[in-house]
Order: structure tokens, then C-alpha cells, then sequence
């Protein structure tokens, strides 16, 4: 059996540490995606980035004394004086610890997210935009900068921070208000049916030419920029692998509704044919697309059981009792269909949303409909 | 800016010899591990009567002992000091371990290798027989 | 200086450890990272 002579600095270096590459980072890995450590800040968490997912990063330390060493060959080592215990071989290699690890980093899948707390609104009109900026001296980001700071890969930040109606303007990383979003929506939409684009298949620069058709050049502040265009064209699409933009109609759909819950349900209650047809009309015309009521739930209630009124879930209590017995007071029985957008975040533990409501509250079959009631 | 991307273009030669059963990966390097800690002094003593202290590469470097590895039956055998016997093993990890090099200078961070299997010892030190 | 000093041993050896523990698990920051 051959021998090693084992050495060891007498300062181990610390730039090391050792991750443990589960088979979610060894498949990035091999597949040749970038890593990224990223964190908000010297004192935030450290996430971990491949091209498409994010990992949140942990530290194990463990007890035992860990020894990464490394084959090495002197002529410098008095080797000649070695003292061998009976029945040792001469040694025929040497490591040399160089680090010692008293733990290691785990990654643990999660997902990616933007923090849009502290970003300017922009509501389409740039000068009112910058006297703001002037004004408050809060912390200004480029779009580029904000994805290096937030917990999120590029292509998670790629399809959420249009979601979120994210924007670059005047070189900085703000949020669209959402009447300037409605606004955009609607002249787009004309102008692509004005245009005959197709909506399966959308090029922002065209969309960018439709919208700008009918603007005056130079002469007044055009507040539909290129980046304006592509957040809302990307906040309402997909994006296919040739970076066409293919429109999602529910998703337009459902913006128009709650635009509708908020203007004519918000003071008072409506009927729920009649908010249909004000809900219809406020497409532009000649768009074409299902209205599906069941894509506003959670953005409605029923206070008499029957007419609707908006409402909107930042106004419910956090912990969840306080939560059941809000939306009870608004609402004495709940169809649970209803009920849910309200309530799913609570079930953190992810139970069968029929078992968790049992937990604050009553529930009823009545033919096809489960009905919630409280206590 | 508090980002760094990992440097890993070593990488194709840390992924093609996968399955090779080394302890000592294709890159020299191989993880130790001892249920304890490992004692010696900090600084080399005066009169270095047994010859273990040296320099490499203008570091202080300490011969601590002695290792046997029976590729066949998995089994280690490590000398300590003078008198001391550590029976161990060779196991491979349940997830590989990516060493990380974190450079100050730069701000960059490197792949340096990826560890599949360990020696570890866990029993209490035997005298040497 | 010609005073020749006695030679020493050097202590080297494993404090054996009784049991293993690896429980503590916690989110790194930035400067966690680079220490």
C-alpha cells in the first residue's frame, strides 16, 4: 500500500469554501448556465443565480475538522530524517492541507423576486417625473443595477419586471402607474388592429411604429417610448424563443374587468349582468375576446348575496383569523370558488383548500356550489 | 455592486471523469475529514527536534502525519504526531462539493474543482502499535 | 549566540470529538461570503 506524507500549513488559507452541488446546480452546471452569487446588500441574503432559477444560500456549519489537500512536490523537504514506524513504506506522495472547512454552503430552490418597494411610479408625463426625482432623494437604480441587486435570475427578472409593470425612463428603473398602463394598453391595441398586426405574434418595434403613427413629431412630449411599449406589450404576452410577443387575451381580459369592478363597482353595487356589459364595453372596438368573470375573483364580493362590489385583498388582515372573520363581516355565506383568491396565501402549510377553510370556518355542499360560512 | 459571477471554465474537466473512483480528484485535490480537531503549533518551535516543520513556497508547513489508502477495501489508515492510529474510510458524498475560490482582489469567484468522495475519520484515535 | 537549546517535540495530535453535529443551518450575507 503506498504511503502519503501528510503536511498541512500552519495559517490555512480562508478564501475557500466548498458549496454542495445538489442535482439541481450540477444539471445548471452541465448545461452550461452562468452562476451568479447576488445579494441586496452587504447585510441582505446571498442568493445563488443560474441563467434560469435562484437558490437561496445557506450556511451548514458542521463539527468536525475538514481538510482539502493538495498534491504537491519539493526538492526543499528534508525528507532523509523521516522517521518511519515498522512496516511503513517510504512515502511516495505528499499533500499538503491548504484549507480547512468548518462548513459548507447549501443551495435551496427558490424563487426569484423583485423588490419594487422603494421605485418611482411614472404615470406618463415626464416632467411632474422628474420634479419628483428632484424632490426626494431616495436611492435611484438603472434597470441593470436593480437586477443586480434582487434575488432573481435574468430570465425570471426578464418575464417578472414587466409583470410588475417595470420600466426604464430617463435612464432609471421605475414602475408604471396602472391608469398609464390602462391608457398604453388601449392605444395599442387600436393601433395594432389599426395596423393588422398579429397579436399571436407581436414585434415590439412594430408595435413601437403602430403606437407612434398618429403622434406629432418633436412638437409634444411623446410619453410612448420604446420601453414604455415593451413593459406593457411584455406585461400582457409571452415571449417565444425567436422574441416574438404573442398577446394573452385572458390576461387583457382580466385587466379590463378589474379597470371595470374598480370604476363602476367601487362606490356602489351592480348587478352582475349589467357589470358585463359595462365590462364589454370597455374594450376597444372590434377586439375581440372572452369575457371570463371567474378571471376576477378576488377582486370582487357579493354584500347581499347577489350584486357585486369591488374589493380589493390589500385592505384584508394578515393572520388568518382575523382575515375570516373581515371577510364575513363583508360577507355572511361565500361561494368558495370566490372565497379563495382571498384566503390561499394563509395555507402555507398547502392542505386541500376545502380542509383548510374548516379551520375558521363552516362549509356547506349545496348542489355543485360549497358554501362558507362562519361559526 | 454585490454580485459576482462563478468562474468555471475549469469545468469541463472537473465533469469528464465522473465515475472514476479517486479520492484525489483528476485536479490533485482531496477532502480529509476528522471527527475532532487537528492540534499543532501555530508557529514552528525553535529547535524542530523530529525535522517536521519546513517551507514551502515561503509558507510554514508542518508534517503531521502519514496516510495509507487500500483502494480495494475502502479502508485508511492515518498516523498522527507520534502516537497516535486513526482507523477510517473512503465514502462517497451524497451531493459533490464544488470548492470555491473567493478572490478579494477582483471580486471574482472560481470553481476550482468538484469533490466526490472524502476519507473521513470518525473513531477515536488508536496508540501506534 | 552558542547557547544551544534542548530540542523539542512538537505536539501534534487529534482531540478526538464525541459526537458530530451539523444542526446549525443559516441565510449567508454579502460579507458572510468574502470572510
Amino acid at each position: 500500500m503506498p504511503t502519503a506524507n501528510l503536511y498541512s500549513k500552519l495559517q490555512t488559507d480562508e478564501d475557500y469554501k466548498l458549496l454542495v452541488l445538489n442535482g439541481e446546480l450540477l444539471a445548471a452546471l452541465e448545461g452550461n448556465s452562468k452562476l451568479k452569487f447576488k445579494a441586496p446588500g452587504l447585510e441582505g441574503s446571498v442568493v445563488l443565480c443560474s441563467n434560469d432559477k435562484t437558490w437561496l444560500l445557506r450556511q451548514k456549519n458542521h463539527s468536525n475538522t475538514a481538510l482539502i489537500m493538495r498534491e504537491f512536490v519539493s526538492n526543499e523537504l528534508g525528507e532523509e530524517k523521516i522517521k518511519l514506524p515498522a512496516g511503513i513504506e517510504e512515502p511516495s506522495v505528499n499533500h499538503l492541507a491548504y484549507t480547512k472547512q468548518g462548513s459548507e454552503l447549501e443551495a435551496r430552490l427558490t424563487i426569484g423576486d423583485i423588490d419594487i418597494s422603494m421605485l418611482p411610479i411614472y404615470s406618463g408625463d415626464n416632467e411632474s417625473f422628474k420634479k419628483s426625482l428632484q424632490q426626494s432623494n431616495g436611492i435611484r437604480w438603472t434597470v441593470e443595477e436593480l437586477e443586480n441587486i434582487s434575488p432573481c435570475s435574468e430570465q425570471e427578472f426578464a418575464v417578472k419586471w414587466p409583470i410588475l409593470g417595470g420600466c426604464n425612463v430617463e435612464g432609471i428603473a421605475c414602475i408604471l402607474s396602472q391608469e398609464f398602463i390602462s391608457k398604453v394598453l388601449h392605444i395599442l391595441l387600436m393601433s395594432c388592429m389599426a395596423e393588422s398586426l398579429n397579436f399571436e405574434s407581436l414585434d415590439v418595434s412594430k408595435v413601437f411604429s403602430a403606437l407612434n403613427k398618429d403622434m406629432g413629431e418633436g412638437e409634444e412630449f411623446n410619453p410612448f417610448s420604446l420601453d414604455v411599449v415593451r413593459t406593457v406589450i411584455g406585461k400582457f404576452s409571452r415571449v417565444n424563443k425567436q422574441g416574438k410577443y404573442a398577446l394573452q387575451v385572458k390576461a387583457v381580459s382580466q385587466w379590463y374587468g378589474i379597470e371595470a369592478l374598480k370604476k363602476f363597482a367601487s362606490c356602489a353595487l351592480i348587478p352582475q349582468e349589467e357589470f358585463m356589459i359595462k365590462w364589454k364595453a370597455l374594450f376597444p372596438p372590434y377586439f375581440r375576446c372572452d369575457l371570463d368573470f371567474a378571471a376576477l375573483r378576488g377582486y370582487f364580493y357579493r354584500p347581499l348575496g347577489t350584486s357585486i362590489q369591488y374589493f380589493s385583498k390589500d385592505a384584508l388582515p394578515d393572520d388568518p383569523r382575523g382575515r375570516f372573520a373581515y371577510l364575513f363581516k363583508l360577507q355572511s355565506t361565500w361561494d368558495l370558488n370566490e372565497m379563495i383568491p382571498y384566503i390561499e396565501q394563509l395555507n402555507t402549510t398547502g392542505v386541500k383548500i376545502d380542509n383548510f377553510v374548516m379551520k375558521y370556518a363552516r362549509r356547506k355542499k349545496q348542489g355543485k356550489l360549497t358554501l362558507v360560512s362562519a361559526r | 455592486m454585490p454580485v459576482a459571477e462563478v468562474n468555471v471554465s475549469k469545468l469541463r474537466a472537473l465533469f469528464q471523469n465522473d465515475g472514476n473512483v479517486t479520492v484525489t480528484t483528476p485536479l490533485g485535490n482531496t477532502l480529509l475529514e476528522i471527527q475532532g480537531d487537528l492540534e499543532f503549533p501555530l508557529v514552528p518551535p525553535a529547535n524542530d527536534a523530529d525535522n517536521k516543520f519546513s517551507i514551502y513556497n515561503n509558507e510554514d508547513i508542518v508534517r503531521f502525519g502519514l496516510l495509507q489508502v487500500d483502494s480495494d477495501s475502502k479502508k485508511a489508515t492515518m498516523l498522527v504526531g507520534e502516537k497516535q492510529r486513526l482507523l477510517g474510510s473512503v465514502v462517497k458524498l451524497d451531493s459533490p462539493l464544488g470548492l470555491l475560490k473567493f478572490d478579494h482582489l477582483t471580486g471574482s469567484v472560481d470553481l476550482q474543482d468538484v469533490i466526490r468522495y472524502k476519507i473521513i475519520f470518525k473513531d477515536r484515535p488508536l496508540p501506534i502499535m | 549566540d552558542g547557547v544551544s537549546q534542548a530540542p523539542t517535540r512538537a505536539k501534534i495530535w487529534v482531540k478526538y470529538k464525541e459526537g458530530f453535529s451539523d444542526a446549525v443551518r443559516k441565510n449567508v450575507t454579502w460579507k458572510n461570503l468574502w470572510e
